[in-house]
């Protein structure tokens, strides 16, 4: 085993104190997709997490897990879609973990405390959040591309080109990936939605 | 929107409605948040006032209140991925052979701000520049464009690598010269060597050709300047020319 520059994810007791400054210089290639990066994936997994806490642990083990894996990606590979497999298949396994644990009805921590969205109405309030939670396992239900393609598509209103160039495939694949996505949404979501 | 005609509007508008990100003013905090943690984990954080990368690819607090510089995407070339980038001014670089990480940081350190994907949220502007300049690259290499119709940000150019580059661009679609008539075309007759330098360090490839000057002696000459990979370049060069119908004697062996 090499020896690792980063901390276990699983030990966060052990995390480096923030004041700790870079690091070896094996980080240093890795910085640049960081900082392109970073912020769009924790804006996925934010979706795809039942609280931030959860998310930030995704977004944390997403880029220990690419770090890692960087020197061993083939050069001209796409970084950006390999980020989303990872963070998706992490944020998938962990949902499973806790639907084994038995934690399967989990509203997100946002549940009753977003004034604007069903202000002051409980019971608006856990329609609310029971369509989020649907939504998430919805999305964790589908195939990386498909995922990636729908948020991109539909919730964050990207352009085919865009989900193309996301995904590293032609526009006509991209469409295939959004429409099977739905497809397959739909049936998962078949009571919610008027067929 | 034009989603009336599809069947699966009413999906579309429940996944809009069931988005289970939370809204702007909610996200901010816990993404400031998570990016933190990630960045401590990975043990890197900026000393304060001494950026990496020429204060290029890390954000400072400062960096994020600014925002990013550029935004960038790729194409799907004939031969691999392409990187291409927008900022204020318009497309500002091309790598026609290279990964994310160094295309990044790169033009990070070029523009001495951070270089982001194309994303929402980034400006409208960058966002329709990196369609445009897309949709122009599939009709080109397509054989269907001979012009590119773009706004190009040449930011951190130098003065004489922009009047080389001035010249290359007028170059019309599969006319080619050589280093020694382009600059006597630019009126330094004496400065071929110095032409082919700035040509090498071309940001818009393509859109720029600088692939359509060649050695004196009509053989394929340099290409993207002096870095690894060379001779992966001249295919690319060797590509370019062919679809522009310029047909060069094929690379001796050895």
């Amino acid at each position: 085993m090499l020896p690792s520059p980063v901390t276990e994810p699983d030990h966060p007791a052990a995390l480096p104190e923030p004041a700790v400054v870079a690091s070896t210089p094996a980080v240093q290639p890795f910085l640049a997709v960081l900082a392109a990066h970073e912020v769009e994936l924790y804006r996925y997994l934010r979706r795809l997490a039942p609280s931030a806490e959860d998310a930030a642990d995704l977004h944390q083990e997403t880029f220990l897990r690419a770090f890692r894996a960087y020197p061993r990606l083939a050069a001209g590979a796409n970084v950006r879609a390999w980020l989303y497999r990872i963070a998706g298949n992490l944020a998938r396994d962990a949902y499973r973990r806790r639907r084994a644990r038995g934690e399967s009805l989990e509203l997100d921590d946002a549940a009753a405390s977003l004034p604007g969205r069903a202000a002051g109405d409980p019971h608006a309030a856990l329609a609310a959040a029971e369509l989020r939670r649907r939504v998430r396992e919805g999305l964790l239900g589908l195939g990386w591309r498909q995922r990636t393609a729908v948020v991109a598509r539909v919730l964050d209103g990207l352009d085919y080109a865009t989900v193309a160039a996301l995904l590293d495939c032609t526009e006509t694949t991209a469409r295939q990936h959004v429409s099977q996505g739905l497809r397959r949404l739909r049936r998962l979501l078949a009571d919610e939605v008027a067929p | 929107m034009t989603e009336r005609s599809d069947p699966e509007a009413p999906l579309r508008e429940l996944l809009r409605a069931g988005d289970p990100l939370p809204p702007p003013a909610a996200l901010e905090p816990e993404l400031a948040a998570a990016l933190g943690r990630t960045r401590a984990a990975l043990g890197v954080r900026l000393p304060a006032g001494r950026p990496v990368h020429g204060g290029a690819a890390w954000r400072t607090t400062a960096d994020a209140a600014r925002g990013p510089a550029a935004a960038y995407t790729t194409y799907p070339a004939p031969w691999g991925a392409l990187h291409l980038a927008a900022a204020d001014g318009g497309l500002v670089a091309i790598e026609l052979r290279s990964t994310t990480a160094r295309f990044v940081e790169s033009l990070a350190a070029r523009l001495g701000g951070a270089v982001v994907a194309d994303q929402p949220g980034v400006p409208a502007a960058w966002h329709a520049t990196l369609e445009r300049a897309r949709a122009e690259l599939a009709e080109y290499f397509a054989g269907r464009r001979q012009r590119f119709d773009l706004p190009v940000d040449l930011r951190g150019v130098s003065v004489w690598d922009r009047r080389v580059l001035g010249g290359a661009a007028g170059l019309d679609y599969g006319e080619v010269t050589s280093y020694g008539r382009l600059a006597r075309r630019i009126g330094q007759p004496r400065a071929a060597r110095a032409v082919g330098g700035a040509l090498g360090r071309n940001p818009l490839p393509i859109v720029i050709p600088c692939h359509r000057i060649l050695a004196g002696d009509g053989s394929i000459g340099g290409y993207g300047g002096s870095h690894a990979g060379r001779a992966a370049m001249l295919e690319v060069k060797r590509t370019l020319l062919a679809l522009e119908g310029v047909s060069l004697p094929a690379p001796l062996p050895g």
